[in-house]
């Protein structure tokens, strides 16, 4: 479960990723919903465009550390990967660390079609969180899967300031 | 002086060209032509499915390292486009008309011998009756050997003939997997770089491509 933040918290890491990189990719394209179906359906399509900035800002602060624990167990030196905490990264560093992410997302999510993906309902809730299930359509008869998708994953969902960031995936 | 051979049948033009130069004495430009072809595959092995048309192979001998060979797809795909009017380019092999139909894709089998490649056959197919063999012959010779001299220049004739740049476009991997973005350019090493909505740019090449398909 995502560490506690505060809203000052949220603002001011959303604020420096998005000010100088991204332009339109903030705002309503990734926080101001609070449908979890749909913030999970727009970050599949973020994963599926390599939307690497979206992603990024749609990732809970303990998700981003999980995603820089692994950068660093593949080479990422710690100075790096403070300038990412900071949000003063260069456009390259960015790129490349936000590129991996999305790739390793992407083949993380890759045994199953995500335009074809099905998010939800809620399997579980709790204070400040939502469980959504991701179901992937099956190619078999409905008699056997009993006209229910394959499930492919689960989304962790934790609210954030008032928005729905991404904390975990669990296949 | 370049040979011209035509056959009415044969199982594949690809064969009969690489088995040309692998008898050793297919000159540069030499073209291999044939009116039936009993197993007509694309570089995906898909099979080309209209049996009418033209079919031709030109046999090169450019001096080319190994990791060239992405820009051979480049010089294939553009020489085809040349061959006819009004026809465009779909990196890396198919030939498009201007409603965007497939009339027409390209091959290339690259021959290996001592670390270079020793030949080059560019395969074309046509689903045109207007086709320009001879010219498709001159260009593939001459894009090929732009490979070498001014790889930016042969970037710049594929662009001008390309439907592919500024397309939205879904490219299936081999063995798996998937990239989407926006087609934007070609690279020197042959790579397509696809840019995503967040401006990330990634690298296709040509043997991680399955289809690259618009959406």
């Amino acid at each position: 479960m995502a560490a506690p933040v505060t809203e000052s918290d949220t603002g001011s890491d959303t604020g420096s990723n998005t000010g100088s990189h991204t332009g339109s990719n903030t705002g309503s394209d990734t926080g101001s919903n609070t449908d979890p179906c749909r913030i999970v359906r727009r970050f599949l399509e973020a994963v599926l465009w390599a939307e690497h900035i979206t992603v990024w800002e749609m990732l809970t602060p303990s998700a981003r550390e999980v995603a820089l624990a692994a950068a660093a167990r593949r080479g990422l030196d710690a100075v790096a990967a403070e300038r990412a905490r900071q949000g003063t990264w260069t456009n390259a560093e960015r790129d490349r660390l936000l590129g991996a992410l999305v790739v390793g997302l992407g083949v993380d999510l890759g045994g199953a079609d995500l335009d074809h993906v099905t998010v939800g309902p809620a399997i579980g809730q709790a204070d400040g969180a939502v469980v959504l299930q991701l179901a992937a359509l099956s190619t078999l008869p409905k008699t056997i899967t009993l006209g229910q998708g394959w499930p492919v994953g689960r989304v962790v969902l934790v609210s954030v300031g008032g928005s729905w960031l991404v904390d975990r995936i669990v296949r | 002086m370049t040979e011209r051979q035509h056959y009415r049948v044969a199982v594949s033009l690809e064969a009969v060209a690489a088995a040309w130069v692998r008898q050793g004495n297919a000159k540069a430009g030499s073209m291999v032509q044939l009116s039936n072809e009993v197993v007509p595959r694309l570089r995906d092995a898909s099979v080309w499915e209209p049996r009418t048309g033209v079919r031709a192979a030109v046999i090169a001998r450019p001096v080319l390292r190994v990791e060239q060979e992405p820009l051979c797809w480049v010089a294939a795909v553009t020489a085809g486009a040349l061959a006819c009017d009004g026809v465009s380019t779909w990196w890396p092999d198919r030939l498009l008309a201007e409603d965007g139909a497939d009339v027409g894709a390209v091959n290339v089998v690259t021959i290996v011998s001592h670390g270079r490649l020793d030949a080059v056959v560019v395969a074309g197919r046509w689903d045109l009756a207007e086709t320009d063999v001879e010219r498709f012959a001159a260009e593939a010779i001459r894009l090929l050997d732009l490979v070498v001299e001014d790889p930016h220049a042969l970037l710049a004739t594929h662009a001008a003939h390309t439907a592919l740049f500024g397309a939205r476009v879904r490219a299936t991997l081999v063995p798996r997997g998937e990239l989407r973005g926006v087609a934007s350019a070609i690279e020197t090493a042959g790579s397509l770089l696809l840019t995503s909505p967040t401006g990330l740019i990634q690298r296709l090449t040509v043997d991680q491509l399955r289809t690259i398909t618009p959406m």
